[in-house]
């Protein structure tokens, strides 16, 4: 192309004039190239601010506040012949809000004279219905609802079902445990002290303050420490969305562009509430305390509205480092720091000298060891939190105000709660002084697998270490009546009069060393019946059946109960070092409870929207997982343990005479001291021990076993069945030597055998 | 319902749950028990307690109007109440089948057996084996079907 060439010509020639005709040539390209790269590197450098617009407004969205899902407890049931007491249902209607009058005239209140109550119940929209709110007469004696009443209609009412307890909130996209808060429920003065101690052109400024980053340098030097930092609030918030304390150019720089870009699409106080929820306070164990709402109940037991100036100042001071400011570890360098911050509020006008004075001289009021989560039942709460993240699709949890029942029970719980607290305390003085006493507690209905209560600390209202569910201890000699199941179940082989050897024994343990178990009072028995050998727990008995029944088949009939985790081949297996959750615990022995059926272990029973359309239902599950006549085999020695056995002090404990069957667990040196047992309704599961693994000095039965004893005391609970079984015939057995006995005999026990297991010959009585 | 009624056809199965039908104390005047929808399977009137039997009848009405799930959060209400009654497991039972839930249904109708002790119910017991038989059926398992249909009839022949 002609014309091109000569253009092409051209161009050197005009340069010529000026310089010498090859630089120019050679600059141009240069130019171009550098302008190409300029233009490149912007594409890039958009695609990047994209990139992080997206990253920044997506972080920004999901922590948003939002409503939480409501949790309700499981409603209270009245219907002619329930078994209900008058302070059990006060109880109840205290729980849920239900106030005392005269004469109930709105719904939410009632009257009481001796049995006789009007309630003015408030009606509820239930998965299965609408209960609605009506005014109810409701007669009580001793042994529970004698009549219900419709006071409008004076008709009898069939059953009806209380409004149930809203036990909390929970947010289940959420990981941990927030109280969100709203901008207007922040006291004005925490606002101003953040502002004024954080960020004062706040409300100025684009997301960056480079002012502010001279003023903190000359406010720091003239105090002498830092008091001040450069970011502004919006920095500080982009950074605690990315949790990274690395302090590099690039991060910083990433930070600066994520707070422009936060600034241009929010407004400022969207910018400031999503601040007061996010802002990192603080540590409790393995939980992060985030948020000036699960921090003023973390530090001060109360809700962010209720702050006082000093506690203001305190949290503000916490934000510099909450760590370096520790309130236990350096609560006199907190201090000055809050007398520092209330300083500046009165030398800027915003409180009174005299005010700043007065919260100077307050101590830092911090409730120590409070552990205070946002929930009441924190250990109930948070199986719930688990069983929707595993149970349900994520989106449906995102929707906002889910409405989840759960299968707590409130007077269950309560005595769980109060069992465990006051067990402790007593024990304190019996358990080693070199041990934290700990524990936790677990009941669940024999009906299904619905969980009834859940303790995971001492202190129930305490949050952060779930010992129900996360406390992994050998379980000791709860591993038994799986291996005692084990051989049952070889109908052919063994029977509840199989002769067992409890002799010593040597092995070879995991580790390569000969293992020499022994029992608990170092004594050898002998040859004894293999129900007498679970009776007494003993354990040099149990490690030779065993051996004769293999790991495998153990293996498998834990499995068979449901135990999921992973069971070693060692020898020491036989006698409990496996590890298990309390949780785990329960699981295996609800099958034993339920006579053989495995229900899974839940804690929810439906979730509803917002709106009141059902989403999901837990349905009631049962699979037979074992043959109810071995069970029955089993839980009759489970019974005689308690009768006669490890746990024999337990009737006596538990005030009454109410057909339980259970067994004690006590692991090396005293560690952990467990009790598993049921009635005819009630499953419970307690463990007890020290966080660290310190022996406690306490026996299955003189720890664990108090607690379930003195929870049992106080629920209505009904007579576990022990009925003969059809297809098995029942035999009198000496218990010094598995032989038949008549009846009368003081060693006789009565036992279920198959067709022909019984033994035939007959042991004299003297 | 409709590819329910058929497949029993087809399978040749609807004679089983003809009989199955038949269950719980008969209240005289009730209505006949040889009909096989589900909404006639709940009778309200075989439980004693006032609270038991209106849960029932809530159910059976719902479970008519098709809200399958609500009928099954009242059954297992009442269970709740009266755990110990193999008739409303079994009523449960049903309803698992009828949803085509084989599973639960296998899994009720076992636990509603075992729960039958003192007074021997061979009939309810018959009508259990009969729902196991079904759900083994549906889930492939010919020969587990079968055992459970001869555990219904020698109950059901040794009762009449």
């Amino acid at each position: 192309m002609p014309p091109r060439k000569k253009r092409a010509a051209r161009v050197p020639s005009k340069r010529s004039r000026k310089t010498s005709p090859r630089v120019p040539t050679f600059l141009f390209r240069w130019r171009q190239r550098l302008l190409w790269s300029f233009l490149f590197s912007l594409g890039i450098f958009t695609l990047y601010v994209v990139y992080l617009d997206h990253q920044v407004r997506s972080q920004f969205e999901g922590k948003r506040w939002a409503i939480p899902a409501r949790v309700y407890a499981r409603p209270l049931e009245l219907y002619q012949g329930k078994v209900l007491s008058i302070s059990q249902l006060e109880r109840y209607l205290d729980l849920m809000g239900y106030r005392i009058e005269y004469r109930p005239k709105e719904a939410g209140s009632y009257s009481r004279d001796g049995g006789h109550f009007v309630i003015y119940s408030r009606g509820f929209q239930f998965w299965d219905g609408v209960e609605p709110k009506r005014l109810i007469e409701v007669i009580l004696d001793k042994q529970g609802v004698v009549s219900l009443t419709d006071q409008a209609s004076h008709t009898a009412i069939d059953l009806l079902r209380l409004e149930p307890m809203h036990i909390g909130g929970i947010y289940p996209s959420h990981k941990e445990d927030r109280i969100l808060i709203k901008l207007s429920q922040a006291p004005m003065n925490l606002l101003k002290t953040l502002i004024l101690v954080e960020d004062r052109r706040f409300y100025e400024h684009h997301g960056i303050d480079p002012r502010a980053v001279g003023r903190a340098l000359w406010a720091n030097l003239r105090a002498g420490r830092t008091i001040q930092g450069g970011s502004t609030l919006t920095q500080q918030l982009v950074k605690n969305f990315f949790l990274s304390n690395e302090r590099t150019l690039w991060r910083k720089l990433n930070e600066a562009i994520m707070s422009v870009l936060l600034e241009i699409h929010y407004q400022k106080n969207e910018i400031l509430e999503a601040y007061l929820n996010e802002i990192y306070l603080g540590q409790d164990g393995g939980r992060a305390i985030h948020g000036f709402g699960l921090a003023s109940q973390f530090y001060f037991d109360k809700n962010v509205e209720k702050l006082n100036l000093s506690e203001i100042a305190t949290l503000v001071a916490l934000i510099r480092g909450p760590n370096y400011y520790h309130p236990q570890k350096a609560p006199k360098r907190l201090l000055a720091r809050r007398n520092l911050i209330l300083e500046e509020l009165a030398d800027k006008k915003i409180i009174q000298p005299w005010q700043a004075r007065l919260a100077s001289q307050k101590g830092l009021g911090i409730q120590s060891n409070n552990h205070r989560g946002a929930n009441y039942y924190p250990a109930f709460i948070e199986l719930v939190r688990r069983q929707l993240r595993t149970e349900y699709d994520e989106k449906d949890l995102q929707s906002e105000g889910l409405r989840i029942f759960t299968t707590l029970d409130p007077w269950i719980q309560d005595q769980a709660e109060k069992a465990l607290q006051n067990t402790a305390t007593q024990l304190d003085s019996i358990a080693k002084k070199s041990a934290a006493l700990q524990g936790a507690v677990l009941v669940s209905s024999t009906t299904d697998g619905e969980i009834y209560a859940m303790v995971g600390d001492r202190k129930p209202h305490a949050a952060g270490f779930n010992r129900a569910l996360d406390a992994v201890r050998p379980v000791g000699s709860l591993i038994k009546p799986a291996i005692y199941l084990t051989a049952l179940l070889r109908r052919h082989e063994y029977s509840p009069a199989t002769m067992l050897d409890d002799e010593t024994i040597r092995l070879m343990g995991q580790d390569k060393k000969t293992w020499i178990p022994d029992n608990y009072d170092h004594i050898s028995h002998g040859k004894v019946p293999l129900f007498e050998a679970l009776t007494h727990s003993y354990n040099l008995a149990t490690v030779h059946l065993g051996l004769q029944v293999g790991f495998e088949s153990i293996q498998k009939t834990l499995q068979r109960l449901g135990v999921e985790r992973e069971i070693p081949s060692y020898p020491s297996m036989l006698l409990g070092a496996v590890g298990m959750s309390p949780l785990d615990v329960m699981q295996m022995y609800h099958t034993y409870a339920t006579g053989g059926f495995h229900s899974p272990l839940r804690s929810i029973q439906s979730v509803m929207t917002a709106d009141g359309k059902p989403l999901q239902r837990f349905p009631l599950q049962v699979k037979q997982v074992v043959n109810g006549t071995y069970i029955h085999q089993l839980n009759m020695m489970l019974r005689r343990v308690v009768t006669n056995g490890t746990a024999h002090q337990l009737a006596g404990w538990m005030q009454k005479n109410t057909i339980v069957a259970g067994k004690t667990g006590t692991t090396n040196d005293l560690r952990d001291s467990w009790f598993a047992g049921f009635s005819g309704s009630h499953l419970a599961v307690v463990w007890m021990g020290d966080d660290q693994n310190r022996p406690t000095g306490l026996t299955g039965s003189q720890g664990a076993m108090r607690v379930w004893a003195n929870l049992f005391k106080n629920i209505d609970t009904q007579d576990l069945s022990l009925a003969d079984q059809p297809g098995l015939e029942y035999a009198d057995i000496d218990y010094t030597n598995g032989l038949l006995v008549d009846k009368a005999c003081q060693r006789a026990v009565r036992m279920p055998f198959f067709p022909g297991q019984a033994p035939t010959k007959v042991s004299e009585c003297h | 319902m409709n590819v329910f009624v058929k497949n029993i056809g087809i399978l040749g199965l609807g004679a089983m749950l003809l009989t199955a039908c038949s269950l719980g104390p008969r209240v005289p005047g009730g209505e006949s028990d040889s009909i096989i929808p589900a909404e006639q399977q709940i009778r309200p009137d075989a439980a004693t307690s006032p609270a038991i039997r209106r849960l029932v009848e809530n159910a059976r009405q719902a479970s008519q109007q098709g809200q399958m799930s609500q009928a099954e959060s009242l059954l297992e209400r009442a269970i709740r109440i009266e755990p110990k009654s193999p008739l409303l497991w079994h009523y449960l039972a049903r309803l698992h089948l009828f949803q085509g839930h084989y599973q639960r249904a296998e899994g009720l109708a076992t636990k509603s057996s075992t729960l039958i002790q003192k007074s021997p119910n061979d009939r309810l017991r018959a009508d259990n084996w009969r729902i196991i038989a079904h759900a083994r059926q549906f889930l492939g398992d010919t020969a587990g079907a079968q055992k459970a249909e001869a555990r219904a009839s020698a109950l059901s022949s040794g009762n009449h």
